[in-house]
């Protein structure tokens, strides 16, 4: 069975993008949750809790950026 | 400027008072003076560059394909010149403040120098073991080196990625239910233009804290 070089492009695409965001969103869920368990047990430090929260979930999120940079870069360039 | 401001210039205070509370808050109140002019410039470039992308016109009217208007963070250079100079300050705000002595994070020789001391006066295990870790320290410089560097990458990367993933997005929905549906997205790329705007500016100050007050490691 041959595979043409634009179906191996299709499904290295697939593939990256859809492998490359689960490690991304499992992250940012763990985040998430651990600021509302802070959130829970010190309601006052709510500032500082939400600012690092912010932050915090930039850097996961960069992550799935470059996935998404390499993807249409697979598309688009390859 | 009169000293007891009142209408536009209190207004303008007001949201200078914020932003400096906000750095304060990650920095220190003694640093956040010197960092405010960068924090604050590079917040409001892209956050009007961000929104600017949102009035119509902007990706739509096409001059020979290409479009006549675009949001400057979609192109890679703008947020590549930002990230430039953001790292470059976040050095330059390290040596300043702690001089040569903030090279040493990055090369920690003074297990060297033991080393070559405890052979000086013959012990030649304790010479080994000192060899040993100056190796592993040596490793470990480098590698918070190319940390340093990457971060220029991460920089451009999260601002344009969001940016143009934005832009492709809106399109994309646009293009598929054209009625209702392109307005939620519309709000959620002004959001997003906030976040990323927020992110950057408070990524700065932290990194630059970090440069500023990391001596023990």
């Amino acid at each position: 069975m041959e595979i043409s070089a634009e179906v191996a492009k299709l499904l290295a695409v697939g593939f990256t993008m859809g492998f490359g965001a689960l490690g991304p969103a499992i992250g940012i869920g763990l985040i998430g949750r651990g600021a509302m368990d802070a959130l829970g047990r010190n309601p006052e430090a709510r500032g500082p809790i939400l600012t690092n929260m912010i932050l915090a979930i930039a850097f996961a999120e960069a992550v799935a950026i470059y996935v998404l940079i390499v993807s249409i870069l697979l598309i688009f360039v390859v | 400027m009169a000293l007891v401001p009142g209408g536009l210039q209190n207004a303008l205070e007001y949201l200078c008072e914020i932003a400096g509370s906000f750095i304060e808050e990650m920095v220190g109140k003694e640093h956040e003076r010197r960092m405010f002019p960068l924090i604050m410039s590079v917040f409001l470039f892209v956050l009007v560059n961000a929104w600017l992308g949102l009035l119509p016109g902007f990706e739509t009217i096409k001059l020979n394909g290409e479009p006549l208007l675009r949001s400057a963070n979609t192109d890679i250079n703008v947020p590549l010149m930002l990230a430039v100079v953001c790292v470059l300050m976040i050095e330059y705000w390290g040596l300043r403040s702690r001089g040569l002595g903030y090279l040493k994070s990055f090369f920690d020789l003074h297990h060297f120098l033991s080393a070559a001391q405890s052979i000086r006066h013959g012990y030649v295990r304790d010479c080994m073991t000192n060899l040993f870790y100056g190796g592993i320290y040596l490793f470990v410089g480098f590698l918070e080196l190319l940390g340093h560097a990457v971060r220029v990458l991460s920089f451009s990367f999260r601002l344009f990625g969001n940016m143009t993933a934005g832009v492709v997005l809106t399109s994309v929905a646009l293009f598929l239910v054209p009625l209702v549906l392109p307005s939620l997205f519309y709000g959620l790329e002004a959001l997003f233009g906030l976040v990323q705007a927020v992110v950057f500016a408070g990524l700065t100050a932290v990194f630059g804290y970090a440069a500023i007050s990391s001596a023990e490691h």
